[in-house]
């Protein structure tokens, strides 16, 4: 409850506005994101969520600026606390980057330079963007600090990245995300490759460390049960479109989208046994996606309106918005009629 | 007694690295670690831990990838360290494999065919095309999927689960009795995951396939394990029925683990007031004693002393290595190996004949390594860890062993089925259940029960001495139809009293029986208390026709049409398709067939679409009337094929009516088939 007050804020720090991305081949291109706008507020934690494919590692890597050719951003807005990173320079996205954003990669193990001890690695992010520092014992503090903010015992300062373990490593990279206090950290499946109790500790830490540095974070994530512990709002994707955003709390207790439930209804649990919810994914051509709602394709309760008209973000609540038909005013008699079928499966 | 299927007997792996000039580092990824399982029925037996646990080891270990150090892996009464070429190609059958990355194991340049037309090349399934492709189509059915949808794809174009499950099939076209999954779901996406395990389930429970299931999900191991393993540091920490492990762990490591896993409910948070251990805390190990003594909570000096052995717990067969639970008594260490051969006077000499060339090869290499390092460097670097090893093995092994009796002093178990205490699956009143009819001899008998309450009655007659076998089968396809549940059922003899039950304590869909009298037996099938069972299902009885057999019954209708409510779409031509699309849940077509009484047709049904209901797991429902009005035929949610055949009784119109159930499944585009037989 606490918390909630504390992610409260209504300041938007990160703005992404109709953003789409393509990748080229020479097929046609393939639509990774298509056209989604979101709202990312201060000191707050947002989930990304989605099957594989889905573009939601697109999407961050769109907002970082980091995709790789044959990607390429087709048209959309970026505004990070007020600063519209589509129309940075290469000098200034530089800069920008780990002041700005930044971002904590997807297997720390392999993003670290192996032949390069771990000050070494911080000191460089450091210096890339304050200049040489001459005050060795004043540097020396400040990384000191940095590995007591992540739980990183200080003799690892002189080590290299393969004398650590795994989440020791991820570690590493939480402090460098943070080394220069950006406005918005982007975690990339930062824990799925760790055994659970450390996915807890280095998951724990992450939120620890977001919440004494007052950085807003996005986690990009598939392991449902990891992000209600750890997130303050969820977006779910479906074939590079947003198709709900809202407060966890909602998400799990009332998801309203269909794809929505999909997914929370596929979440295995150790708390009971229960039917396995049998789905295949994506199943459309992602070069010609199908017309009106993307995911009517495998929607129990699509019917005629939406393969002609493509469901907008509407706002449910505060914060919380879907894009699907069956909340819209006028179809609200469908509506009751699909959640009934829901309600006695 | 039938003979375990597998069995590992104080299976010790140590890795060596190092050695003569520089540190002598070895890591014992398994240590002493016994399992067994049993033949029958098929279970699903999960191997769970943290990175080196010694999880993958032991997968490798069955899988005949690497050696023991010391133990014995026992396959079907073979031990599967000694075989010869013939043997182990034959254990190959038996023993399949699926991993972890759905993507790795494809070539990405060929189409998915591919992968059965090596299987069919290596294992020589059938030289006959036709053959063997109905072979492959009947693997892929089991797994879900169908033959048209996915054979002529690559790779690329389908997803982890699809791709996953071709393994599955490919895995089952062998017809193994063993598959080693390691980490089968771990790379695909959580939606996906169900349709891996349901054709995990289905394989287990209708094809008596076992499944060494590693993984270190607990959730997946929860919602299909039969038997868990949690390893620690190459021990065993905890054992017993998925369930009570799960539910109520009792070793502190397993405790943490389990609380550490995230519950998928934000407002259930983790208590972060918790003191979690630091990572290299986690790393280390103690030398001797209790693994996991420098991590625990409640660790005492005697933990230091010795290993803990398995102590029973309040559940049977729930043990747990942990000296906190000491006053309880010691589980008995393992049945004794059942090898087929018995031990002879010879191969006891031949063993120790091996020990003595070891000690030699071992004082050989000793010698090679003073001579020079060069000469050790060349050989082959198995050979020196092996030696190595051996001399490391002595020293871990004596710390290690818990004081036990020689196998040979355990009293073979013997076969108890007969006094066993049948427990109803629930105790039912007969005038509460729906009578459904009579069971035919060997005819399938679906239907399916719609809630906790709903009561299914069957009658069948019992001769004495007879006996017959029972199954029983889970039916739908949809999203109860996943296994988890087989309906439970309850058999009465003439006098009203229990004399089977399918209930959640049997962990089999199987059974026998046998009439101590004539007279007319009643099976009940319904769910318990909790709901569980509440599926369509099918069972079958089994046995020596004692009278003539009566006509087949009639199946159900897949839905009831109101004659005027079907839409007539016109008339089929035999073996020709007519395309088509079921748009809504009210949507009915008709066809009309002319049936020459005594032919026989194949009739097809194949889904069209890929949407949501194109999966093949809806496949639309089709009832076929007869020219008086009676149900002939029916692909309803039980039927478990979308083939079928139709003897026409009389010569006439016969009407076919497509459309989709009260729950809008099978509201889809459809091909259907019909062809002279």
């Amino acid at each position: 409850m606490e918390k909630q007050k504390e992610n409260g804020s209504d300041r938007i720090v990160l703005k992404v506005d109709n953003l789409r991305i393509h990748y080229a081949t020479p097929q046609g291109d393939v639509i990774a994101v298509s056209g989604v706008s979101f709202n990312l507020y201060e000191g707050e934690t947002l989930g990304l969520v989605g099957e594989s494919g889905c573009g939601k590692s697109t999407t961050a890597y769109g907002i970082l600026q980091l995709v790789q050719p044959p990607g390429y951003i087709v048209h959309g807005s970026i505004e990070v606390d007020g600063t519209e990173v589509l129309n940075l320079t290469e000098e200034e996205l530089r800069k920008f980057r780990w002041t700005g954003l930044s971002l904590i990669p997807q297997g720390a193990m392999n993003s670290l330079n192996p032949t390069m001890r771990v000050k070494d690695q911080i000191i460089d992010v450091i210096e890339s963007h304050e200049g040489k520092q001459r005050d060795k014992e004043a540097m020396r503090e400040r990384i000191f600090e940095l590995f007591q903010n992540v739980g990183l015992p200080n003799r690892i300062y002189n080590m290299y990245p393969h004398e650590l373990s795994g989440g020791m490593k991820q570690r590493v990279c939480i402090a460098m995300g943070v080394a220069l206090h950006p406005t918005v950290v982007i975690a990339d499946e930062a824990t799925s490759a760790l055994d659970v109790v450390v996915q807890r500790i280095v998951a724990q830490t992450l939120i620890k460390v977001k919440d004494e540095i007052g950085v807003s974070l996005i986690v990009i994530g598939h392991d449902m049960g990891l992000l209600a512990q750890i997130v303050d709002r969820i977006a779910v994707m479906y074939a590079g479109k947003m198709v709900e955003i809202a407060p966890v709390e909602n998400v799990y207790a009332n998801p309203l989208h269909p794809y929505t439930q999909l997914l929370i209804d596929s979440i295995p649990s150790i708390k009971e046994r229960k039917p396995l919810k049998i789905t295949e994914g994506i199943t459309h051509d992602p070069r010609n996606p199908p017309s009106g709602c993307i995911f009517r394709l495998r929607c129990p309760f699509a019917w005629d309106h939406c393969a002609e008209v493509e469901p907008p973000p509407l706002q449910v609540e505060e914060k919380h918005e879907v894009a699907c038909h069956l909340f819209d005013e006028q179809f609200e008699e469908r509506r009751a009629d699909a959640f009934a079928t829901i309600a006695n499966p | 007694m039938p003979s375990p299927l597998l069995q590992i007997r104080d299976a010790t792996k140590i890795y060596a690295s190092g050695g003569f000039l520089g540190e002598k580092k070895s890591v014992v990824a398994l240590d002493n670690f016994n399992m067994t399982i049993d033949e029958s029925p098929a279970t699903i037996t999960t191997i769970a831990g943290e990175s080196g646990s010694g999880k993958t080891t032991l997968a490798n270990l069955v899988l005949g990838f690497i050696k023991l150090t010391s133990g014995k892996i026992i396959f079907d009464g073979e031990d599967i360290t000694d075989m010869t070429d013939e043997q182990l190609k034959a254990y190959r059958r038996n023993v399949q494999a699926v991993f972890q990355d759905p993507f790795g194991v494809y070539n990405p340049f060929y189409r998915i065919d591919h992968v059965f037309d090596l299987v069919n090349k290596h294992f020589s399934l059938s030289d006959n095309q036709s053959e063997y492709r109905d072979m492959v189509e009947a693997g892929l059915n089991v797994v879900g999927l169908y033959g048209e949808d996915v054979l002529r794809k690559y790779p690329h174009q389908l997803s982890g689960g699809q791709r996953q499950r071709i393994m599955m099939a490919r895995a089952y076209m062998i017809k193994p009795r063993l598959i080693v999954a390691d980490e089968p779901v771990s790379m695909v996406d959580a939606s996906l995951r169900a349709s891996i395990l349901d054709a995990m389930l289905r394989l287990r429970d209708e094809h008596n396939i076992s499944f060494l299931y590693i993984t270190h999900d607990l959730s997946t191991a929860y919602q299909i394990g039969d038997q868990i393993y949690m390893l620690y540091q190459g021990t065993t920490a905890e054992r017993g029925s998925a369930m009570d492990v799960i539910d109520a762990p009792q070793h502190p490591y397993v405790q943490l683990l389990i609380d550490s896993v995230p519950v998928p409910d934000p407002t259930d948070k983790w208590d972060v007031n918790i003191s979690l251990p630091s990572e290299e805390e986690m790393r280390t190990a103690a030398a001797i004693g209790c693994r996991y003594y420098p991590r625990c909570p409640h660790r005492m000096d005697k933990c230091l002393e010795a290993q803990p052995p398995l102590f029973k717990m309040e559940k049977p067969k729930h043990e747990a290595a942990c000296y906190l639970y000491e006053e309880n008594e010691i589980a008995p260490i393992e049945p004794p190996m059942l090898v087929n051969q018995p031990i002879t006077e010879a191969a006891i000499a031949a063993v120790s004949n091996r020990k003595r060339e070891r000690l030699v090869a071992a004082a050989l290499v000793i010698i090679a390594f003073i001579v020079g390092a060069l000469l050790a460097s060349t050989r082959e670097p198995e050979t020196i860890v092996e030696t190595v090893v051996e001399e490391v093995q002595v020293v871990v092994t004596a710390t290690a062993i818990p004081p036990t009796e020689p196998p040979t002093a355990t009293p073979l178990p013997t076969a108890t089925p007969e006094s066993q205490v049948i427990v109803p699956a629930f105790v039912v009143e007969p005038a509460g259940a729906v009578d459904k009819g009579s069971i035919t001899w060997s005819v399938d008998t679906v239907g399916e029960i719609e809630n906790a309450d709903d009561r299914h009655s069957y009658t069948f007659a019992g001769f004495e001495g007879a006996t017959v076998e029972l199954k029983l089968i889970t039916g739908g396809r949809g999203l109860s139809g996943t296994g988890f549940y087989a309906p439970l059922a309850t058999i009465y003899n003439p006098d009203g009293e229990i004399v089977f039950a399918f209930d959640r304590a049997r962990r089999s869909n199987r059974g026998e029986l046998t009439f101590a009298a004539d007279g007319a037996y009643q099976i009940v099938i319904g769910a318990d208390e909790r709901g569980r069972g509440v599926d369509a299902y099918t069972i079958t009885i089994d046995g020596d026709m004692p009278e003539p057999t009566p006509m087949p019954t009639l199946p159900p209708p897949a839905f009831v049409v109101e004659r005027d409510g079907a839409v007539a779409k016109g008339v089929i031509v035999l073996g020709e398709d007519t395309g088509d699309e079921i748009q809504s849940v009210d949507d009915r077509h008709s066809y009309s067939i002319e049936g020459v009484a005594g032919t026989t047709v194949d009739i097809k049904l194949i889904t069209g679409g890929r949407g949501l209901s194109g999966t093949g797991f809806f496949a639309p429902l089709a009832t076929i009337y007869a020219p008086d009005g009676s149900i002939v035929f029916a692909f309803d949610r039980s039927r478990r094929s979308n083939s079928g055949t139709l003897t026409f009784g009389v010569t006439g119109t016969y009407e076919l009516v497509l459309g989709a159930d009260e729950r809008g499944r099978g509201v889809d585009a459809y091909t259907i088939t019909i062809v002279d037989a």
